[in-house]
């Protein structure tokens, strides 16, 4: 193949500027539609990447349930409070910095003079707030005191406030949730929607022990206080850190449940890092679905080029006879009618990636939800090459059958074609 | 005696139609020597269309020998069988066959494009040891004679591959039939007689060892058919190109040195042309008066030909 047999396939092509153009078409929308539902997967993506990594890449989250590939039968011992007391030993040593509990959250109006609002009840230690990187708007945190009275105060998350107190100061406020008045001590920052569902911004924050004392009395079968989630803050994000602190934990947690040397663990020790691993090779396989489904639009196009190609293919067999006769060979032919297809291909995914990228920009621009923030969206580089190799598979993959065809034509039956 | 430049013996075609089995060609031995100028005559059916076919390398024998400027291409596959047509042969059809939208240059680069550069020095090579005959062919050529011509042409070859020593010797090619001022015409914007001479030149450019004229006036008007035999006849005068006419017309045949009576598959009779193949002064006056016709007259212009079909019969133009 050389610069010429590109001049003749797009002389070719030019002579049908009404099919080309068709087929082009074709191309553009399966490539256009690959590129702008891929750009959306990648955003979203990204976006949750992005919130899961603001929480803190250094932070260790425990909770109940058998790590994957366990097959144990045994019941699982529930994580309480009292264990999350016992990793307090691995802050000796500098193992970890901070650990924090938080209980079951529950529903709950929460009103004050006059206005109300739903808000998610949630008992917590002192260290809860720091741990989570969450930070305080006004007023002051939960501290080991308030802990260690069982006191009837609460932080609340910046919608609660919001819609509690519009004007005044909510600081020293009293609010009643359930039975309970609580003073409101602190109002946090807005968070935005977190990255496990559930907003900082629509909780009550207010001293596990006050809410284990108040609010339920449940006690586990081993006497302890029942809680969600234990969150371990490390000194730093390396490797050997996390390992350290997740095996720390992991030797104090095994004895406190009495597991036995050949068992599973019956809590799951989780890093961000894991979760954003996790969460992008999920979101990655949804990114993928979604470039499969545009994919089948890619298949109809490049049918269309396989259809256009017979056509051509049928139509210029005395071409094909003269070019034979004056001495091409069936490779002659067969790349002169691939280069054609591949050329319409390529131009559409590259004309499909332009209109891809401007549709998903104006995506992009759609204000969803409450915030007036759109959908994410990236076209990304990986999602490039892959449209317009994809696109060249099309083209040679679909070509090859025409242009096969046009190459094995008998030159004495082409020349005598009308 | 000359050097053979085509040589068959005992050539068999059949084709297999239902239950009976047609002997397109039931023996054939030819021998066409270098520089003759041949007439193939037969009614249809006779067989002369598959001979041609096999003599031009678009088909393969059954059985028997072909052996085409030395090399036997009898048993080649597609692939060679396309290589030989593309040094060897130069083909020009009653329809003309040219490539629609496409210039009367780039209609002569062609089979330059799918020669490339492998057999390029061979043609070359060729060029150079055919030199020596072909002056005294050449030598009443007002034009640059076909030894000057192919010397060039060998040169530019050796020096460079492709581009540019293409397009020359299209160029020259194109000059040789008369249409120099042509060249960049499509052929819906020249007449037929223009078309079938690009055709001459497509034919001519990549120097083959013989020309196959398929009923090439057939499609043309009595004065063109003249100015066409009249080229044929030069450039074999002229050059020494061996020239095979397949035609059913007994007046062209007859202005051959030879003729070839094909009947059923099977070559019926032999003859003498009326211009002698030892005597080459006949043809050589003939090409004398094709060239001052030439250089009088270029053929009709396109406004011409749009208003007067050039092909349609018994029509001439006063």
């Amino acid at each position: 193949m050389n610069f010429a047999t590109l001049k003749v396939a797009i002389s070719a092509l030019a002579a049908n500027k009404l099919r080309t153009s068709l087929t082009l078409l074709g191309m553009i929308i399966g490539v256009a539609s690959v590129t702008a539902l891929m750009s959306i997967g990648r955003g979203v993506e990204r976006q949750i990447t992005t919130e899961l990594q603001a929480a803190g890449t250094n932070v260790l989250f425990i909770f109940s349930g058998r790590p994957g590939g366990s097959d144990s039968d045994d019941p699982i011992v529930p994580l309480t409070y009292e264990d999350a007391l016992a990793l307090e030993e691995l802050k000796w040593d500098g193992t970890v910095i901070e650990i924090a509990a938080e209980g079951s959250s529950r529903g709950a109006a929460v009103v004050t003079q006059g206005r109300d609002s739903q808000a998610s009840i949630r008992g917590v230690t002192a260290s809860y707030i720091a741990v989570n990187n969450y930070e305080l708007a006004y007023g002051q945190s939960l501290t080991e005191t308030d802990l260690n009275s069982r006191a009837l105060v609460a932080v609340l998350g910046s919608n609660v406030a919001a819609d509690l107190f519009p004007i005044d100061d909510p600081i020293d406020q009293t609010i009643r949730a359930e039975n309970l008045r609580l003073r409101v001590i602190g109002v946090l920052e807005e968070q935005g929607s977190g990255a496990f569902g559930q907003s900082a911004d629509d909780m009550v924050l207010i001293p596990i022990t006050t809410a284990h004392a108040r609010l339920s009395r449940f006690v586990t079968a081993r006497g302890g206080q029942p809680i969600n989630t234990i969150s371990v803050e490390l000194p730093d994000e390396r490797e050997e850190t996390i390992d350290a602190g997740a095996a720390g934990i992991r030797q104090i947690l095994r004895e406190r449940h009495e597991i036995p040397e050949e068992e599973d663990d019956d809590f799951i020790i989780m890093s961000p890092k894991d979760l954003i691993a996790a969460v992008s090779a999920a979101l990655g396989v949804f990114t993928l679905f979604l470039g499969a489904i545009a994919g089948i639009s890619l298949l109809v196009g490049g049918i269309g080029i396989m259809n256009i190609m017979l056509v051509s293919v049928t139509e210029r067999t005395r071409e094909i006879g003269i070019r034979k006769a004056v001495g091409a060979k069936r490779r002659d032919i067969l790349i002169q009618f691939l280069v054609e297809s591949v050329v319409v291909s390529v131009l559409g995914g590259l004309l499909g990636i332009l209109f891809g990228t401007l549709i998903s920009f104006g995506i992009a621009q759609i204000p969803l939800g409450d915030d007036g923030e759109g959908l994410q969206t990236a076209v990304t580089l990986d999602i490039v090459l892959l449209a317009v190799s994809v696109a060249a598979s099309v083209g040679i993959f679909f070509g090859i059958y025409p242009a096969n065809r046009a190459a094995r034509l008998d030159p004495i039956q082409a020349l005598r074609y009308e | 005696m000359r050097e053979s430049v085509i040589a068959t013996s005992d050539l068999r075609k059949t084709y297999v139609m239902g239950d009976s089995a047609i002997h397109a060609l039931d023996g054939v031995s030819l021998h066409v020597e270098r520089g003759e100028l041949l007439a193939i005559t037969g009614p249809s059916g006779s067989g002369k269309s598959t001979l041609m076919n096999i003599l031009g390398c678009l088909d393969r024998p059954d059985a028997g020998n072909y052996i085409l400027d030395g090399e036997d291409v009898a048993t080649l596959d597609d692939n060679r069988l396309a290589e030989i047509r593309n040094r060897k042969i130069g083909f020009v059809f009653q329809s003309f066959n040219l490539l629609p939208r496409v210039s009367a240059l780039e209609q002569v680069e062609l089979p330059l494009l799918y020669g490339g550069g492998n057999t390029q020095g061979s043609s070359a090579r060729r060029s150079l040891q055919e030199a020596g005959p072909a002056t005294r062919a050449g030598g009443k050529s007002p034009e640059l004679s076909g030894a000057q011509q192919r010397i060039a042409v060998a040169r530019d070859l050796l020096l460079q591959r492709g581009g540019a020593a293409w397009r020359d010797r299209a160029k020259e090619a194109l000059i040789a039939v008369g249409l120099e001022d042509r060249m960049s015409h499509k052929p819906t914007e020249l007449s037929g007689g223009q078309q079938q001479r690009v055709a001459i030149a497509r034919a001519l450019v990549t120097d083959p060892a013989i020309i196959l004229a398929d009923e090439p006036t057939g499609n043309l008007d009595s004065r063109t058919s003249e100015e066409l035999m009249a080229l044929l006849l030069r450039l074999n005068a002229d050059r020494g190109i061996t020239v095979v006419f397949i035609t059913h017309e007994e007046e062209i045949a007859r202005r051959t040195n030879r003729i070839i009576r094909m009947r059923d598959g099977r070559i019926a009779a032999e003859e003498r042309g009326d211009i002698d193949g030892k005597t080459s002064s006949p043809g050589v006056a003939e090409a004398d008066q094709a060239r001052a016709d030439l250089s009088n007259r270029s053929g009709p212009t396109f406004n011409e030909r749009a208003a007067r079909p050039a092909s349609r019969p018994g029509e001439v133009r006063p």
